[in-house]
């Protein structure tokens, strides 16, 4: 490619972008947002690599390479933390067909009302504050709760669900289904609304049943969608959500419940290590991109759908 | 399109960099990090401060010839500050007495950030790593380590010692005098003093660490006729407890002997197990062993299986809550058990915050110490009279003069009481804010009116809403009932009647009872070499975390008691001998360098007056 080529496409797009104006100042309070909420805080991230001092400044602390790095792959809860944090990541993601299969069972009711009644209580929970959550959860399934309430009138002996260390994946990665799944639905409800009714009737026509014209029509027609919401979901593998695990944590529980980011919080917010803390919080985004660019490699080679 | 797109985002970035790398023009040079040998060898007994002549060179705008006001008139200077409040605070701080007087009458405006108990650690950290440290930091919490990391280490906090003089801190100087404590517990090994403490009260009434209290009628109802003085009987008489019936005791709920709502009943256990600390919950900060006199790691000594087997016992046997692991986490459902009625033995600060009734606050008394298998010496952990970290302040403060002058006139002698009492009701010190305090028509003792008319439902709520700066105000509070008698009108006042109608009066008294005649003082925190800092704080973390993870499970019973040698191999596997020997030498340091403290010292109460 030519230096003149270049050139020449720069100023054909600056002309095509002085013709439409009026869309580039549309999207501008959108890129200036994310160029200062997302791009700007990541020259930060170099302290990973210093051993920050407020008073030095970022630039000015020393540069210590990956120190940082090999103090947290050789720290003895090192592994626990990276198998509990993945435990819980990947029990995430195979649940991850729920909202799909929400979507589609909104999709095939009749009952308008019925429909729009079931929805408003599964988008309900969304809007919940994670401290409200938890404690409707702590409430539920305390001791005394009416969990154990109905199990011990049901014959069976009450089972201390906050104190179990096996337990808890199990309760925070559904409390999150509970929370998220009718919002996490409303995605593909929208992708499944674009199916076109052509193809439907054809389907019918031919002689599909539902479930065909589910398997054949509608899956085919939303997957776009679905692959790109699950790369998504990949690329956020490691990010597992703070607070709701902090909150949940008991002293019984931390065998499964301690996790990198409550780690992180613990020693770089709470501890004042913030060049180790963002060391870990940087290992945890490489993997993450990795993991992104593998998995939306493999879609790309499987379906020819990518994020790019 | 997409180029487009992709050059307009390289360019804001590049000029978000750019912005970003002109913030670091103007950054203070750090204080040179000492090597550890220099830290160990400094002298610390020397009260550091300067002799100021008639040529002191202060700003003009200070007024030196009294703290009221601190300023001449027509100055207009803002003093930042980080306060932290009790939870119960409700009211805004600027219209606090405290806040309202150094505003109108000491000639300063405030500008108060505040924190809670919940979020000040974070919140100081986040102020320091942004280096947006406002010019005062109060109940900040402010240990040893950070003391060094952020005064010795990176310069941020003002050495108060170049600003101590008789001239500008005079109330300084001279309880520097008084209490050669203060440079013994707050110097660096640098010999600065990046903090001062509060000096507390010691007498007539002085309290250990440590608030467990057992109900009486419970007691009786039992047939439990003392106060257990041993771990064994506590146990039996939690025992006793245990074969009582809602209906006997009238609590609303299940009955459970034992409910803490602030984890000090282990602090409690591990004392009666000998170990001597002031804060050492989950038994993994550095105790005194008070049979061996050595300093140890509880969760490495064999005694802490004695503790788990405790425990196991209590929860196998419901004398302790089936939630007693996640009750800890919420402090309202434990008090709300309290207020039912339904546990025997509370651990908590007080009776009355959750029994504010005189009939009921007045059935708990306090534990005795006790003594064990493992424990034949009786004591209690006296904290000691002066504070650590009360206070620090920037390094970057514009008015580090009228910063240090304000706070040498929190340190007067009246604002031992003001501070918590507020003004002399009818003075002009009033503002017409609160009422203040006065005494009762023929007593010696006091009362406030806004309490008694109701507008505050206690003298805590009353000093926490209506009268106080932040949650433990810097201050010496030492003779400050005869100060403020004095000022109330009464010029030879008699040692103070406690009353027992009143719920804090009463817990005081109670506490003080069971606890005089056993006090030994806790060693002074000792200050951590910077050298030492990361591993410290890698080990402890790994350890509390197995700690508090496998102690729960062996109580519970979901790892067998069989498997405590198991668990000591893990913890030795985890580094808790290296953390034991670290410091062990970091205390031997810090003690080669003291001649004015004396540890093991015991100290006894004075004499007790109040009206039963």
């Amino acid at each position: 490619m030519t230096k003149s080529g270049t050139a020449g496409r720069f100023l054909r797009g600056c002309k095509r972008a002085l013709t439409h104006w009026q869309l580039y100042v549309l999207i501008l309070p959108a890129i200036i947002y994310v160029g200062i909420f997302n791009y700007g805080p990541m020259y930060g991230v170099q302290i990973a690599f210093r051993d920050f001092r407020p008073t030095l400044g970022i630039w000015g602390s020393e540069w210590v390479g990956l120190a940082h790095f090999r103090r947290f792959v050789t720290f003895p809860d090192f592994w626990p933390l990276l198998r509990n944090t993945l435990r819980i990541t990947v029990y995430q993601l195979i649940l991850y067909p729920l909202p799909i299969i929400l979507a589609i069972l909104f999709n095939e009711m009749r009952s308008q009302a019925f429909k729009r009644t079931v929805q408003m209580v599964t988008y309900a929970p969304y809007f919940l504050s994670v401290v409200i959550l938890v404690s409707l959860v702590r409430l539920f399934f305390g001791t005394d709760g009416p969990i154990n309430t109905m199990l011990e009138s049901m014959g069976f002996a009450r089972v201390m669900f906050m104190q179990r260390a096996d337990i808890f994946p199990h309760l925070f990665v559904w409390s999150g289904v509970w929370q998220n799944l009718g919002w996490g639905s409303i995605i593909f409800i929208a992708a499944l609304a674009g199916v076109s009714p052509e193809l439907i009737e054809a389907a019918k026509i031919d002689g599909a049943t539902r479930v065909r014209v589910i398997w054949h029509v509608h899956l085919p027609s939303i997957m776009p969608t679905i692959i790109i919401t699950f790369i998504l979901n990949v690329g956020g593998l490691l990010a597992l959500g703070f607070e709701r695990v902090f909150l949940m944590q008991t002293p019984l529980n931390l065998a499964t419940s301690r996790v990198i980011a409550t780690y992180v919080y613990e020693i770089g917010i709470m501890g004042a290590q913030w060049s180790f803390s963002a060391s870990i919080g940087l290992f945890n985004n490489i993997v993450n991109i990795i993991l992104l660019f593998i998995v939306n490699y493999a879609a790309r080679k499987v379906s020819n759908i990518g994020l790019w | 399109m997409k180029r487009i797109f992709t050059l307009m985002l390289i360019l804001a970035l590049g000029l978000l960099v750019f912005a970003a790398c002109n913030r670091t023009e103007e950054e203070p040079q750090p204080a040179a990090t000492p090597t550890p040998n220099q830290q160990d060898t400094q002298e610390t007994n020397e009260a550091p401060q300067i002799d100021d002549g008639p040529d002191h060179g202060y700003p003009a705008y200070l007024n030196l010839d009294g703290h009221v006001p601190l300023v001449q008139p027509g100055t207009d200077i803002t003093i930042s500050m980080m306060i932290r409040r009790e939870t119960i605070a409700t009211s805004d701080v600027n219209t606090n007495w405290m806040a309202t007087y150094i505003r109108e009458v000491l000639g300063v405006n405030l500008d108060i950030e505040e924190t809670t108990a919940i979020d000040h650690v974070e919140r100081r950290n986040l102020a320091i790593a942004a280096d947006m440290m406002p010019d005062i930091m109060i109940n900040q919490a402010f240990n040893a380590q950070l003391l060094v990391q952020f005064g010795m280490i990176e310069g941020m906090l003002l050495p108060l010692n170049e600003f101590i003089s008789p001239t500008l801190t005079p109330n300084m100087v001279e309880l520097m005098e008084r209490f050669p404590e203060i440079i013994a517990m707050n110097q660096t090994p640098d010999g600065n003093l990046y903090t001062f403490g509060n000096i507390l009260e010691r007498g007539p009434f002085p309290m250990g660490v440590g608030r467990v209290f057992i109900n009486e009628r419970w007691m009786e109802l039992a047939g439990v006729t003392e106060i257990p003085r041993t771990l064994d009987d506590f146990l039996e008489m939690l025992r006793a407890f245990g074969t009582l019936t809602p209906e006997q005791t009238g609590a609303m709920d299940r009955v459970t002997p034992l409910i803490s709502a602030n984890e000090g009943d282990r602090g409690f256990i591990l004392q009666s197990l000998g170990f001597l600390s002031s804060d050492n919950n989950w038994g993994v900060n550095a105790a005194i062993d008070i049979n061996t006199r050595e300093v140890v790691i509880p969760a490495a000594q064999p005694a802490f299986a004695d503790f788990i087997r405790f425990y196991h016992t209590l929860y196998t046997e419901g004398l302790i809550h089936a939630d007693y692991f996640t009750m800890s986490a919420d402090r309202a459902v434990a008090r709300a058990h309290f207020a039912e009625g339904n546990a025997g033995v509370m651990a908590d600060a007080a009776p009355y915050l959750s029994l504010p009734e005189f009939d009921q606050f007045d059935e708990w008394v306090s534990v005795m110490p006790m003594t064990s298998s493992a424990n034949p010496t009786r004591f209690v952990p006296l904290s000691n009279n002066v504070g650590l970290g009360t206070f620090v302040v920037s390094a970057n403060t514009q008015h580090p003069e009228l910063v240090m002058r304000l706070l040498d006139w929190m340190y007067s002698p009246e604002m031992g009481f003001m501070s918590s009492h507020g003004p002399v009701a009818g003075s002009d010190d009033t503002l017409g804010v609160v009422t203040g305090i006065r005494l009762i028509d023929g007593t010696t003792n006091w009362y406030h009116p806004d309490v008694a008319s109701g507008l505050f439902e206690s003298d805590f709520d009353f000093r926490v809403n209506a009268i106080a700066l932040s949650q433990e105000t810097p201050r010496i509070t030492a003779g400050h009932n005869d100060t403020l008698l004095c000022a109330l009108g009464i010029d030879n006042p008699e040692p103070r009647v406690f009353d027992m109608t009143d719920g804090d009066d009463h817990y005081i008294v109670r506490v003080s009872q069971a606890h005089n005649g056993y006090f030994i003082p806790v060693l002074p925190t000792p200050f951590l070499q910077p050298h030492h800092v990361s591993t410290v704080t890698d080990i402890h973390s790994i350890i509390l975390a197995h700690v508090q993870s496998e102690f729960a499970r062996f109580v519970v019973g979901q790892r067998p008691i069989e498997e405590i040698d198991d668990f000591f191999d893990e913890l030795e596997r985890m580094g808790i001998l290296e953390l034991q020997d670290i410091w062990r030498e970091v205390h031997a340091n810090y003690m080669a360098g003291r001649t004015t403290w004396t540890p093991f010292e015991l100290v006894t109460g004075g004499t007790y007056t109040f009206t039963p």
